[in-house]
């Protein structure tokens, strides 16, 4: 007898698999529907039926304890326990905290600058009086306060002579003002309107220019070309906490540029509830199966490779975990600080459940806290006063750059751009080429002669470089780092140059730290900057910024050379 | 002298001991390219409504001024390089305020210019606090400077487009009314006309050396805490069920209820089936299972000859 089975033949469609079907699943993901009961359907296989243990959150209530940044110090300062608060100068909300930590005192040493204010202080003259007199004391200023011509041709020089006799001084009249009785130091007896127009003229420099000082920011550690202050909060009369500030490589203050170097109690406490929202990003998926979904994000392109760690971490939120994610808003002023006492959340139910911070489970991982110096997190968020979002950067003023060269065995500090007197940037490169050819005109170099001699060996004990590249040689320091100090560099056309900038005319001889100047390189740039405040007052300030350099280079400094050349 | 002023400089003889005969061919010849480069101010080369070069010289002449001034206001730049005969540089009115059709009337009561009525001392404190930053206006600020030397008067006036009334300027600082800071409207555009002569009321021209836009930050910014809740997931069923007693005329009872939803649910898990998921019961359900015997002894029903031929493979070719 033969044996036979009986079996059955099943149809239907299945397309989860690869099928005939161009549009491969697509017909299974249309969801389509036949009757209502459908709707359940998906409904259950999504889990949008099932029973938890859980209720929805209804209202949030959100204890936090508040800060206020008080006043700053910069970090070579002394500061002890008082003194943060008891410190002088501005209060950090009344200004942009890039301008009272970073502001560079502006330079008084600018031809144009003197006739800007000398013009200034007329035109102040002339809207009070138009007495015969003002123009007396007018041609007096002139004598008094003369304009310095700069030697040479460039057009500072042109400016200057143009100007000179026409114009005066006006910074020398502006540093008189600020002393305590300035027309005793003028030893003259003014008028109403000198008076009043002297009153205005210093209320304008305060106003537009600030402190007029050839100074180094407050803030700013030259041996590390980079500024270190430090911000403290007051809750209200008792400091809560102590902020070393760091600016970001683009010169700016934002909440991520400070580490805790001290946390006290938070004073100001203030409860609030809020209704709770889901967190959501535009165009992300409904936690509804039956919903219009917005087309703004197509999640089903998203191409993720598993080591693509952040794209999985949103697929994993836009999908799974997206509806278990509230946020309440909490309107902070800036320049203060807000500390997260407790979160208690009200269910449906009735129930109150407690929610921890999130690294209280998890140390080292946490959002927006402040880093704390000693590393890890504080438990307070700081949003400073800054003016990172509405700052305008002006062209730059000056411009070192800071190298290593291991073929010389030296690092070194190359003028890049720096301000001519009429405070306009110029090439550094270009004004040592003219003032070069001017020496080489002054000491009649012959030309090189070509009539077919054979050139002739030449020793050269050290080759020369730029004038505007100034050495930095290691040395080691008695705590045993290792520094960068600026030598001496005599070439064989003239003896050391001063340097023409800020940044290196300052404090000299520079000392560096050894890891300010890092593989690459570093430039320090100074430029002013202008920014809208809370209150709507303009802000202009100048500021130095350090930013990562392109590459190491090359002074091409070679000592002991040989080198051949036609004799003369 | 008029015709020299039009980069025409044979106009101006600079030998004087020309004879009448060469000095009146030389004004000829001067008169007749001015008349060349007015005909070429009033009509393109290739406008056919351009008169005939026959016409009496001072017609022409009368007509082609008159067409020149009618083509200033479309192409200015064209009429100046006919008129100078090479490219100048033109400085056409400002027509930012200008209505060009009805629709924008009304957009045009809101962009008219509003004096604000800012303080000589205002706007030097801002026009000199500005031309540090910016680099346009550190070109504006040497002229001024020069000019100042020079004992040349330069003006400044700020006029103001604002979107909706405000009437303060916007480069101002802010006023507190009701103990809130009262910023300018968004949008609010600020002119700063800058001249070393007295500024027209209506018309103007000029050169636009900068233009930037400033944002005044907030006082207060809108933070957020962001919590992790579990939140049941369950969503309202997306069906409205009518249910009607099973038996007509009988009255509900809990166990009748509990009944019909059980089984709309049922109902509703069942077209979720599909052979892997029914399990054993996947031979009988859903009823489309259709019988077969390896040896035909029960009826059978074969899809061997309905599979479609498969695509021949494709022959690998040597290279």
């Amino acid at each position: 007898m033969t044996v036979s089975y009986t079996f059955w033949n099943r149809l239907e469609p299945s397309p989860r698999t690869a099928s005939p079907d161009p549009r491969g699943v697509s017909r299974a993901l249309a969801a389509e529907v036949h009757d209502p009961r459908w709707f359940l359907t998906r409904q259950w296989q999504l889990g949008e039926l099932r029973g938890e243990d859980a209720a929805s959150p209804a209202w949030i209530e959100l204890t936090t304890h508040a800060a206020i940044d008080a006043t700053w110090r910069a970090s070579n300062e002394p500061v002890d326990d008082t003194s943060l608060l008891t410190a002088s100068g501005p209060q950090l909300p009344a200004m942009p905290l890039e301008r009272a930590l970073l502001e560079e005192p502006e330079d008084g040493d600018d031809l144009s600058l003197s006739v800007e204010l000398a013009q200034t202080f007329e035109a102040l003259l002339r809207e009070r009086s138009r007495d015969a007199s003002d123009d007396a004391f007018v041609r007096w200023l002139r004598t008094r306060f003369p304009l310095r011509v700069p030697e040479g041709d460039d057009e500072a020089a042109r400016f200057a002579r143009v100007c000179a006799g026409r114009s005066w001084d006006g910074v020398r009249l502006a540093l008189l003002a600020t002393m305590d009785d300035p027309w005793r130091a003028l030893e003259i007896l003014p008028t109403d309107a000198q008076r009043a127009a002297l009153g205005a003229f210093v209320d304008h420099v305060r106003a537009v220019y600030g402190v007029l000082a050839s100074a180094p920011p407050r803030a700013w550690r030259s041996d590390r070309l980079a500024y270190e202050a430090t911000v403290g909060l007051v809750a209200p009369r008792t400091e809560a906490a102590r902020l070393r500030v760091h600016p970001g490589s683009d010169g700016t203050v934002d909440w991520y540029s400070a580490d805790a170097t001290r946390a006290e109690g938070f004073g100001v406490t203030r409860t609030r509830t809020f209704a709770p929202a889901n967190v959501r990003f535009r165009g992300m998926p409904n936690a509804r199966f039956w919903d219009f979904e917005s087309s703004r994000s197509d999640l089903g392109d998203l191409t993720v490779d598993l080591r693509d760690l952040g794209r999985l971490a949103v697929m994993d939120f836009a999908i799974v975990h997206g509806n278990d994610w509230f946020m309440v808003p909490l309107p902070m002023h800036v320049g203060t600080a807000c500390r997260v006492a407790s979160l208690r959340v009200h269910n449906v139910f009735g129930d109150v459940v407690e929610v921890c911070r999130a690294d209280a489970y998890s140390p080292g991982w946490s959002m927006f806290s402040t880093s704390a110096a000693g590393g890890g997190f504080t438990d307070f968020f700081h949003l400073p006063a800054t003016s990172s979002f509405t700052a305008q950067p002006g062209p730059v003023r000056e411009e070192v750059r800071f190298l290593c060269d291991e073929g010389a065995n030296l690092a070194w500090a190359v003028e890049e751009t720096v301000s001519d007197a009429i405070g306009v940037p110029r090439s550094a490169r270009e004004r040592a080429d003219v003032r070069r050819r001017a020496h080489d005109a002054a000491a009649l170099a012959p030309a090189p002669r070509d009539d077919g001699a054979p050139p002739v060996a030449q020793y050269t004990l050290q080759t020369d470089v730029p004038a505007y590249w100034y050495p930095l040689v290691p040395e080691r320091a008695s705590d045993g780092a290792v520094m960068l100090r600026e030598g001496v560099f005599v070439t064989s056309a003239q003896t050391a140059t001063p340097a023409e900038g800020r940044l290196l005319g300052e404090g000299r001889p520079l000392v560096l730290r050894s890891d300010a100047v890092p593989d690459g390189g570093v430039r320090v740039v100074r430029r002013r900057m202008a920014s809208r405040w809370i209150d709507g007052s303009l802000h202009v300030w100048t500021q130095r910024v350090a930013l990562p350099g392109a590459s190491d280079g090359s002074s091409g400094l070679r000592y002991d050379a040989l080198s051949w050349r036609v004799e003369r | 002298m008029d015709a020299a002023l039009f980069d025409l400089p044979e106009a101006l003889p600079r030998a004087l001991d020309l004879s009448d005969d060469a000095l009146r061919a030389r004004a000829d010849a001067v008169a007749a390219t001015l008349l060349r480069r007015q005909c070429r101010a009033a009509w393109p080369p290739d406008n056919p409504g351009a008169p005939s070069t026959l016409a009496p010289p001072d017609d022409l002449m009368q007509t082609a001024a008159g067409a020149a001034q009618q083509r200033i206001a479309t192409a200015p730049d064209a009429v100046a390089e006919a008129l100078f005969g090479r490219k100048r540089l033109v400085l056409p009115e400002l027509d930012a305020l200008r209505v060009r059709s009805d629709t924008e009337r009304d957009e045009a009561a809101l962009r008219r210019p509003v004096n604000v009525h800012a303080t000589p001392e205002a706007v030097r404190r801002w026009l000199h606090a500005m031309w540090r930053v910016r680099a346009p206006l550190e070109r504006w600020r040497k002229v001024s400077l020069y000019a100042g030397a020079l004992s040349v008067a330069t003006h400044t006036e700020v006029t103001q487009l604002e979107p909706s009334p405000h009437g303060r300027w916007a480069a101002l600082s802010l006023t507190i009314a009701e103990g809130a800071l009262v910023m300018p409207p968004s949008g609010c555009v600020t002119l700063c006309r800058m001249s070393t002569g007295p500024l027209a009321e209506q018309r103007w021209c000029g050169l636009l050396l900068d233009e930037w836009t400033e944002v005044i930050p907030n006082d207060r910014e809108l933070t957020g805490v962001a919590f992790h809740y579990d939140d049941p997931g369950a969503e309202a069923p997306q069906v409205v069920l009518v249910a009607v007693p099973p038996v007509a005329g009988q009255r509900w009872t809990r166990e009748v209820l509990f009944d019909v939803l059980d089984d709309t649910f049922e109902r509703a898990q069942v077209r979720a089936g599909d052979a892997s998921l029914l399990g054993p019961l996947s031979r009988v359900l859903p009823a489309l299972c259709l019988g077969a015997n390896s040896a035909n002894q029960t009826a059978s029903t074969l899809f061997t000859g309905l599979q479609a031929d498969p695509a021949p493979p494709r022959t690998e070719g040597s290279t």
